[in-house]
């Protein structure tokens, strides 16, 4: 009798434990997936199927410096913890340090391939400093390897064709039906209204351009990137 | 709760008869039937260069308004996010009251603690609070003469939507369908707060309408009522539009159509009795709310003149019906549409197959915010054509499993954007006798402040970048914007003081109002 309402006391147990799961999965995909990915596994923010975090801390007070909010005041504990369940659930195991060089990435980053250029402090592209800590390997991958298919918000292309012919490319700092105001490449600030111009249009191609390295000089930039995490030095 | 009277001479200036040439916006809609039209004719195409503001009130709230003012004898009534309201001196833009009281904690809502706006009648206001409450205010003092409660915030009930009064009447619906409510329309008598009738949107499984819910399903949840209905005096009718069953997003364990869920209802005015339905989504999983702006209006089709509903629709077709009967009048798709091939003779969407949310993610168009949401929309009779915002797109729909548990989300998963399919946003005016789009003006920024006509053949909108703009209403054509500062999450409305026609919006957290200079 006793091992029998073990059984039933453990069993309902892992029907709680299920049920936790369910709700903080929908929970997640409310408030979470959009940066985090569908299934968790990254993109604008990091996989979290291979993280050692605290989630519960990083979920209740964020994490400063990045885009990651504080939530306490929205979700009691009971609703992190369930999100914390789901999150768990999708664990894939601890990710081991990237492979690669970083030193040699380094050397690429503020060398051959000029990444420093745009996205050294002052550079008009997104600041990488604490990209390590902010993107997984996989995402940094991806937008290395195809920039255009998803344009950091704040960083998307506009040209504006001028009534001469001429035109101007650079990163969209506002578009309405009225106005456009943009950063060139050549970091000088542009506003224009709708009537002094030819035409405003988006662009879906990224300013940064497509890369032309070999496989090892990737895995060892994703390498040096993956070092970047806003540590004090 | 506090409530400020900040000057008691300007009260008492205020209280004074006004004269002549003042013009009122005295509900939701500006009339009952929802045409968000003014007569007022000062302002055109010609003069509108002019048009600058006259005074700007800073709520000192961080809001995202969507609350439509409304303005009688001197006095703008405007109610806040985070159970805010103020009253203010159309002559200055002063404040004459401040009404405030803390939202309860823990609160989780869909969307805000947004509020769309008062009802008046004599000297009472009537507003509804985030944790779904409902009161009547003293428009001079802003005091709470009454307060009671719509629905439990504890088990996901909110309130939003701006009453409106018909005969002793207060009437006003409920939010929270993502959260497994049971949604309904209430109404109280206005000197008392005592409720006089309650229309459930979902049955009960023995009353009529109860068999379009499988017996296996464990909630009949859903069917919630956040924006403002219309009334037509001659039919004593109530038309009401309802939001989604519950949950959104996995129809598996709610089999059937869900009534009344994503319909519209027409409810006797008196006693709140159903007279007819129609359901634009049956068994919806898209989160396609019917809750945009039922409009009133009567057309001639085939020579015949009918009092026809119209209604630009979440799930991207435009509809008439006859509000009569509740007949089927015509149905035509506004912008992109994959989940329908169209709206048979029956009433009935003709479905395209496998447009599901899934696991994986399904691609449906519209997306879940649909063609138009909630935003005010706004009818001419001069023109015949009905204005409204539309997003073009289409999003991937997820679904999971999940128990329900009281108070909690109850979506059963979400949406994705597409890669490289971005929305795009226009303003749509559309013929109310057929259906046909007449014009369509596509837009960088959305639309997202709902919409004006005027009599002078304007249309006045706000949008997301922050710009309060006005289209000639035959054309679409611009003519005019001024950059308020914040994103525009609120109709604009319009009103005479003292022989001078107004437009004001809530632009984020100020009002603006302006005039001709």
């Amino acid at each position: 009798m006793r091992r029998l309402l073990l059984v039933l006391c453990f069993a309902q147990l892992l029907s709680a434990q299920s049920a936790d799961v369910d709700v903080g999965k929908g929970n997640f995909r409310l408030y979470c997936a959009p940066c985090h990915g569908i299934h968790a596994q990254g993109g604008r923010g990091p996989d979290l199927t291979q993280t050692t975090a605290d989630l519960a801390h990083v979920i209740s007070e964020g994490v400063p410096g990045t885009e990651m909010g504080a939530y306490s005041s929205q979700f009691d504990d009971a609703m992190i913890a369930r999100i914390v369940s789901y999150i768990r659930s999708t664990a894939r195991g601890a990710s081991g340090p990237v492979a690669g060089d970083p030193e040699h990435g380094r050397a690429l980053f503020v060398g051959t391939a000029n990444c420093a250029g745009c996205h050294a402090a002052g550079g008009v592209g997104p600041s990488l400093a604490r990209v390590g800590r902010q993107r997984s390997p996989a995402y940094l991958r991806e937008k290395l390897l195809h920039p255009s298919t998803e344009i950091t918000p704040g960083y998307e292309t506009l040209i504006v064709t001028l009534k001469d012919g001429s035109n101007v490319r650079g990163i969209r700092r506002g578009l309405d039906d009225f106005s456009a105001q943009l950063i060139g490449l050549d970091r000088r600030f542009y506003s224009f209204r709708r009537n002094e111009v030819a035409s405003i249009e988006k662009d879906s191609h990224s300013l940064m351009p497509d890369q032309k390295l070999t496989e090892p000089e990737i895995t060892d930039l994703l390498a040096y990137l993956s070092t970047l995490r806003g540590d004090a030095k | 709760m506090t409530c400020r009277l900040r000057n008691a001479t300007l009260l008492i200036l205020l209280a004074l008869p006004l004269t002549a040439g003042d013009t009122p916006w005295l509900t939701y809609g500006n009339t009952l039937s929802g045409w968000r039209y003014t007569p007022l004719t000062q302002i055109t195409s010609t003069n509108i260069a002019h048009l600058a503001p006259a005074w700007i009130f800073q709520t000192n709230t961080a809001a995202k308004s969507e609350s439509t003012p409304l303005v009688r004898d001197g006095i703008m009534y405007v109610t806040g996010d985070s159970n805010n309201a103020w009253a203010l001196d159309l002559k200055t833009g002063k404040q004459l009251w401040h009404y405030f009281r803390k939202p309860p904690k823990p609160l989780d809502l869909c969307c805000g603690e947004v509020n769309r706006g008062f009802a008046i009648s004599g000297d009472r206001l009537f507003k509804v609070n985030i944790e779904d409450t409902l009161l009547a205010l003293d428009r001079l003092t802003g005091k709470v003469l009454w307060e009671t409660e719509l629905g439990d915030y504890r088990k996901g009930y909110s309130g939003t939507a701006a009453p409106i009064v018909i005969k002793n009447l207060v009437i006003t619906g409920t939010a929270g369908a993502e959260f497994g409510i049971r949604g309904f329309i209430d109404a109280y008598d206005i000197a008392t707060g005592k409720r006089v009738w309650r229309f459930h949107t979902i049955p009960a499984a023995d009353e009529p309408g109860g068999a379009t819910w499988a017996p296996s399903t464990e909630h009949r949840v859903g069917g919630s009522t956040w924006i403002t209905g219309t009334y037509d005096p001659e039919l004593n009718t109530l038309y009401w539009g309802t939001g989604n069953p519950g949950p959104d997003m996995n129809g598996d364990v709610r089999p059937g159509d869900n009534l009344y869920t994503c319909s519209l209802v027409a409810l006797d005015a008196d006693t709140g009795k159903l007279k007819w339905h129609y359901q634009y989504t049956p068994h919806d999983v898209h989160d396609w709310d019917a809750i945009s702006d039922p409009v009133l209006v009567d057309v001639t089709i085939a020579g015949q003149l009918r009092k026809a509903v119209v209604q630009a629709n979440r799930n991207g077709h435009y509809y008439g019906l006859d509000r009569v009967t509740g007949k089927l009048l015509f149905a035509k798709p506004y912008t992109e549409v994959s989940w329908a091939r169209g709206i048979g003779a029956d009433g009935r969407p003709i479905l395209v197959p496998d447009q599901e949310p899934s696991e994986e993610g399904t691609k449906s168009c519209p997306g879940l915010g649909g063609g138009h949401n909630w935003q005010a929309t706004a009818y001419s009779p001069r023109t015949g054509l009905h204005y409204f915002s539309s997003t073009d797109g289409c999003q991937l729909f997820y679904r999971t499993e999940q128990q329900f548990v009281e108070g909690h989300w109850f979506q059963l998963s979400t949406v994705d954007g597409i890669p490289g399919d971005s929305n795009r946003h226009s303003v749509v005016a559309v013929d109310t006798a057929t259906g046909q789009t007449k014009w369509r003006r596509e837009l960088q920024a959305h639309p997202s402040g709902g919409m004006l006509a005027t009599a002078s053949d304007l249309v006045f909108y706000g949008d997301s970048a922050g710009n309060l703009v006005a289209l000639d209403a035959r054309t679409g054509e611009p003519v005019w914007h001024f950059q308020t500062g914040a994103s525009i999450n609120a109709p604009p409305i319009a009103y005479e003081f003292e022989g001078k026609q107004y437009i004001a919006v809530a632009a984020g957290g100020v009002i603006v109002t302006f005039a001709s200079r």
